[in-house]
């Protein structure tokens, strides 16, 4: 998953980078609202965390302007202002949640989480798909009722193929939704993965839930229980 | 222009004065210059009756006067009366004694029996002409057309109206310098008890005095009782902002001690970290009620009666936003007509605080109902909240700890965070009253009377 932090306050800043990097997601850093609103429609961005008070124009601006633009993945926003009037002119800008600074970095994580998985139209905060089932929460994938290991960006690309089960992706919609703009794209990087993730998921290759389409990219063929 | 009341008044009402006097002088000098003139011309027309009486056609048509003119100035020289007749052909057939020296032309194209009046100058003398044709009779039956001149110089007239002219501008004047230096002595007169309460104003500014306590008159007495009410409300506001400020820096210091004793420690425990965070919690909670506490405003004196349901629905739609994973079904009672006196942003706290609580606890569904209620036994009008939802409720010990006011939030209820101490507050700093009960369906059910301001 890709995500805009859009923060002015470099210390803050870093540390929602390493923590998001850590957690797998592909980060894209903005620290004012001009550079929001470039990131936001030159990259195909998942979710964003938008601070309120930016250098050039307020979070709020950032939203409309995006807004405007048709630009429609979800949006908390970050706000030292705890005030109701405030967080209700927030959410009617167009953000889709607010949290209050200072934040628990869980609960940045789990608010995170229920965006994406609210924006692909997901109640539950596990995603099955057969007898695959990926716990958003608590970052688990559980086959055949046994726990799997995967690594950070293997578990990203799982949740990125079963969220858009049924639908072919291409390599570079892979690299772009996990990766942050620095990334190789002549790699082989991402066939590796999806190797390794064949083997953890379908060890004797029955289900096969990952196809490979010919110079079109790849479907997870299992679809996805709603 | 001046920003003098004072000025501003003095100013306007002179310029309203001077026009006043000025077109009142006009109108007098006009009517007085009228009327000189009129009798003058009533006075040509009696010396002209008369001299028609005496003048007659002889048998050889020759004009004779039968006997001297009446008036002795027409045989005066120079006596500023003249007569003057011509005949038909212009040529002079009489003349006064008077007009020895004068002359004057006839008009000849002249209506019979129609008096013309010219105003002329005799040897640099300003006068009036009243030319007359008339025809004589003679005893034998002939008849003879003359044209009739009396002159009178208009010099007397002149002065007259001239000495009217400059007496009327002296009283005038007199008259204006009078009203202006009356109206000035009623305006400063008039203005003092704006003085006094400005005066009364810096004194409460240096701190002589507390409010405006003097007998003003009664256009100013709902003005001072107004600012009396600001004054007020700002020392409460003031005192409520030192307060916290206080309240913030002691309840801080104790979760600062706990830190500064982990921080010198060599190694941190598992436990230690726990207690961190903990703290760090606890501090950012501190921090989050007592702001909330201090931006709470209470009811407002100058500000107009607020309407609830716009603000309650955007809090609903934000919610609905925020928990749409619960799909809860929110029903909201209240009329657009529900108006309450009081500061914005403490009922967006307020409400916002109450239905995010019950937004977090509710399991399926959310009410919410505001109506106005009288309660004469109290003698108490204002507004009742009520506020259900369908979750697990609070257990009775808890819910006494909740609504125990000045609760501490490092003693809040788990769970509750300070939603509900803020909601605390905020009724207590409008006199209200906040009940709660289980739901018969489960859940929690809360009550709010916020009175009016008297």
């Amino acid at each position: 998953m890709r995500v805009l932090i859009v923060e002015d306050d470099l210390a803050l800043q870093e540390q929602l980078r390493n923590l998001l990097t850590k957690k797998g997601y592909a980060v894209d850093v903005a620290s004012n609202g001009e550079e929001a609103i470039y990131f936001a429609t030159e990259y195909p961005i998942d979710v964003a965390v938008v601070d309120l008070g930016l250098p050039d124009m307020s979070g709020l601006d950032v939203i409309k302007k995006l807004r405007a633009k048709q630009i429609k993945f979800p949006i908390i926003i970050l706000t030292a202002r705890s005030r109701w009037e405030e967080k209700v002119e927030g959410l009617e800008a167009g953000a889709d949640d607010y949290l209050v600074k200072p934040f628990h970095n869980e609960e940045l994580l789990a608010r995170l989480n229920a965006l994406i998985r609210r924006s692909a139209g997901l109640a539950s905060a596990t995603l099955v798909c057969g007898a695959i089932q990926l716990d958003t929460n608590a970052q688990q994938v559980i086959v055949d009722e046994q726990p799997i290991e995967l690594t950070a960006y293997e578990y990203k690309m799982l949740e990125y193929m079963m969220l858009h089960s049924g639908r072919v992706i291409s390599k570079s919609e892979i690299t772009d939704h996990i990766y942050d703009q620095d990334f190789d794209r002549d790699s082989n990087v991402i066939e590796v993965f999806v190797g390794r993730l064949r083997k953890k998921l379908d060890p004797s290759g029955i289900s096969k839930p990952i196809e490979t389409l010919r110079g079109r990219g790849y479907r997870f063929s299992i679809p996805l229980n709603t | 222009m001046s920003t003098s009341i004072q000025s501003r008044l003095v100013l306007s009402a002179s310029f309203v004065l001077f026009c006043f006097l000025g077109l009142a002088g006009f109108a007098l000098d006009r009517a007085y210059q009228n009327g000189a003139q009129k009798a003058l011309n009533e006075r040509l027309q009696i010396h002209l009756y008369s001299i028609l009486a005496e003048a007659e056609l002889t048998q050889n048509n020759q004009l004779m006067m039968r006997s001297a003119l009446s008036d002795p100035r027409f045989r005066q020289p120079d006596s500023g009366l003249y007569v003057f007749v011509f005949n038909q052909n212009g040529k002079l057939a009489w003349r006064s004694l008077s007009s020895a020296g004068f002359n004057v032309k006839p008009l000849k194209q002249l209506t019979t029996g129609l008096n013309r009046y010219i105003e002329n100058s005799l040897y640099e003398q300003a006068s009036i002409e009243l030319h007359y044709q008339a025809i004589l009779e003679g005893s034998a039956g002939q008849s003879r057309v003359f044209e009739f001149i009396v002159v009178e110089s208009s010099q007397s007239m002149n002065n007259q109206i001239a000495g009217f002219r400059s007496e009327l501008w002296q009283w005038l004047g007199g008259i204006g310098f009078l009203l202006i230096l009356t109206q000035f002595v009623i305006i400063r007169t008039s203005l003092k008890p704006l003085r006094l309460i400005v005066n009364d104003l810096e004194n409460i500014q240096q701190g002589h005095t507390q409010q405006l306590d003097h007998n003003y008159s009664d256009e100013l007495k709902e003005l001072a009782s107004m600012l009396n009410k600001l004054i007020t409300n700002e020392r409460t506001h003031l005192k409520r902002y030192r307060d916290t400020l206080a309240d913030l820096a002691h309840s801080l210091k104790t979760p600062l001690s706990v830190l500064t004793g982990l921080y010198t420690q060599e190694k941190l425990t598992t436990a230690d970290v726990q207690m961190l965070k903990t703290q760090t919690q606890q501090m950012r909670q501190l921090v989050d009620y007592q702001l909330q506490k201090a931006a709470a405003k209470g009811h407002q004196t100058l500000a107009a009666p607020l309407a609830l349901q716009p603000i309650i629905q955007q809090l609903i739609d934000s919610l609905n936003k925020v928990y749409i994973d619960k799909h809860l079904t929110a029903s909201v009672n209240i009329s657009t007509d529900i108006k309450f006196s009081a500061e914005r942003g403490d009922m967006y706290e307020l409400f916002g605080n109450l239905l995010d609580n019950a937004y977090k606890w509710a399991d399926s569904a959310v009410t919410i109902s505001v109506q106005q209620y009288d309660n004469a036994e109290l003698k108490q009008q204002g507004i009742k909240i009520v506020i259900e939802d369908d979750g697990p409720g609070i257990q009775a010990e808890q819910l006494a700890a909740v609504l125990q006011r000045g609760i501490r939030v490092d003693e809040s209820v788990n769970g509750h965070g300070i939603g509900l101490a803020v909601i605390n507050e905020l009724v207590a700093l409008y006199n209200g009253t906040l009940e709660s009960k289980p739901c018969e369906l489960g859940g929690q059910h809360w009550v709010i009377y916020l009175p009016a301001v008297v």
